[in-house]
């Protein structure tokens, strides 16, 4: 393409732009709330997805013996545990000690095996860490089929909702970011379309001079692609500072919760939003002329 | 320079518009195609600009085949081929200076080419003197001359005229015809749309006349009717 062309689909353009400048400004508002509520979902599902990682990676299986288990058996079950190549942490936690935990969660002061009358009912455990958040399940049903141990505990129940919860965020969030890009598409769609038909006869005159089919679409799909940059723009910048102001106030008061933290990371979606709103502008243009390049 | 073999043209509401046509136009040649109202004569002239395609039959322009044409061959073929409308087409925020300089711009002349081709065929249309008129402050005739000065700018083998004296006065009307008469001299191939009974039995050329989408007639040196 020439120079001078390409200067030509600018020109036309940007006329076009200053013509309908109210119709310009609601697509781009529609495009920046569509993509800043579609950044806020991203963020927020790879935070979701970090804290679930760890909370996986914290995942215990706390194996219970039986009660009237020996010495000896007690030890077998925790070399047997020590071997598993999945597991990457044994800790015992005798009789005894039960009990001295259990009793300081009551307070000092207080005697519970006097309580007990001087028996102690707990049994020995023992606390598991498994490398692999995905095989929890596996190994400690596996623990569990050993004869001395009486049950196994893992926080199955607890990661099946939070995983059924993600879900659901998932979908509502997919389907909500859905309507919204749709609905910018129709907007910037409909502004184009506007600028379409006021330049229609000039496009009827353009195709019977010969003019090719590109040579008419790029003044149009700058324009949507000009639109859909601008609300895009905004959406990622409101997203870069916002999601920074959010961190700094957030981030000390729930230390315990990883947070992603990373500038790059943030500005790498802010990018990738401004792409995605020159694509959905140039798409609502070219599917916006398609009716007047027919023939 | 034209060629319609056997076409016909059925529209999907079941409308025979054409009906078997066989037409040939040489080079060179000055043609008017006639009939009344819903004769095919647009229909004609929409197939020639490969705005539809035919149901059945052949058309060929200048040794191209207008069927067997792929989309993007389109734009080159159109370029064969000025074409002038009876309501004049023109675009009204352009002054005529700028209205025909269009027609290379988007063909993507140089400037420089533009600035110098634009006023000499100004001066063929005898519009140079309106050069930096905006459309509404030209007459219909003057309006006409524009539209053609932009349909021939860029020396297409083939003008086609869609009853380009329509809008106009019989005064006006046979100025543009003369007009188109000297683009034919220069050897231009020129086929006029018209129901202008006046103007084709003045001008003593080829008339094609159209019936219920039939041929009905073809006669050199002929008249509006038989």
């Amino acid at each position: 393409m020439k120079p001078r062309t390409i200067l030509y689909f600018f020109k036309q353009a940007g006329k076009s732009i200053f013509r309908h400048g109210w119709m310009g400004t609601a697509s781009v508002l529609t495009t920046a709330i569509a993509l800043l509520i579609f950044g806020v979902f991203v963020l927020g599902m790879m935070n979701i997805n970090l804290i679930s990682g760890h909370v996986e990676s914290t995942l215990e299986i706390i194996v219970w013996l039986q009660d009237d288990a020996d010495e000896e058996t007690v030890q077998n079950v925790g070399t047997y545990l020590r071997n598993l190549s999945q597991i990457t942490q044994v800790r015992h936690v005798s009789k005894e000690e039960g009990l001295a935990m259990l009793n300081k969660e009551f307070g000092s002061g207080y005697d519970l095996l006097w309580t007990l009358g001087g028996e102690n009912p707990l049994p020995d455990f023992y606390v598991v860490k498994v490398n692999n958040p995905e095989l929890v399940r596996a190994i400690a049903q596996r623990i569990a089929n050993l004869p001395p141990v009486e049950k196994v505990d893992y926080g199955q129940d607890y990661l099946d909702k939070v995983l059924s919860l993600l879900y659901w965020i998932r979908m509502v969030g997919l389907g909500a970011v859905g309507l919204l890009a749709a609905a910018s598409v129709f907007l910037i769609g409909n502004t184009v379309r506007l600028t379409v038909y006021a330049r229609s006869n000039e496009i009827s005159i353009m195709k019977y001079l010969g003019a090719t089919n590109w040579f008419v679409r790029w003044p149009f799909l700058i324009e949507g692609m000009f639109l859909g940059t601008i609300g895009s723009f905004i959406a990622a910048t409101f997203l870069y500072f916002g999601y920074n102001v959010l961190i700094q106030h957030l981030a000390p008061a729930i230390s315990f919760v990883p947070l992603i933290q990373d500038k790059e990371l943030l500005m790498q979606i802010s990018g990738m939003l401004v792409v995605a709103g020159a694509l959905l502008g140039g798409l609502a243009s070219f599917i916006s002329l398609g009716r007047y390049l027919r023939f | 320079m034209i060629q319609f073999c056997n076409v016909t043209k059925v529209y999907d509401n079941g409308t025979t518009a054409l009906n078997n046509i066989n037409l040939k136009v040489e080079k060179g040649e000055f043609v008017f195609l006639v009939g009344p109202s819903g004769a095919g004569k647009s229909t004609l002239l929409s197939l020639l600009f490969r705005e539809e395609l035919p149901t059945k039959g052949q058309i060929f322009l200048a040794g191209r085949n207008l069927v067997r044409a792929k989309r993007r061959e389109l734009p080159g073929i159109r370029r064969t081929m000025g074409v002038v409308f009876q309501d004049f087409r023109l675009l009204p925020d352009r002054t005529v200076f700028e209205n025909v300089a269009f027609a290379l711009e988007v063909l993507q002349y140089r400037k420089r080419d533009i600035l110098k081709l634009v006023p000499i065929v100004l001066e063929q249309v005898g519009i140079m003197h309106r050069a930096k008129n905006f459309p509404r402050q030209l007459s219909g005739g003057e309006q006409q001359r524009t539209a053609i000065a932009r349909a021939i700018i860029n020396n297409p083998p083939l003008l086609v005229a869609d009853e380009p004296t329509g809008n106009l006065d019989p005064k006006t009307s046979m100025e543009i015809m003369k007009l188109l008469e000297e683009i034919n001299y220069k050897g231009t191939t020129v086929l006029i749309a018209t129901h202008d009974r006046d103007i084709v039995d003045t001008m003593h050329k080829r008339v094609v006349a159209l019936h219920n989408g039939s041929l009905a007639r073809d006669e050199k040196e002929g008249s509006y009717n038989s």
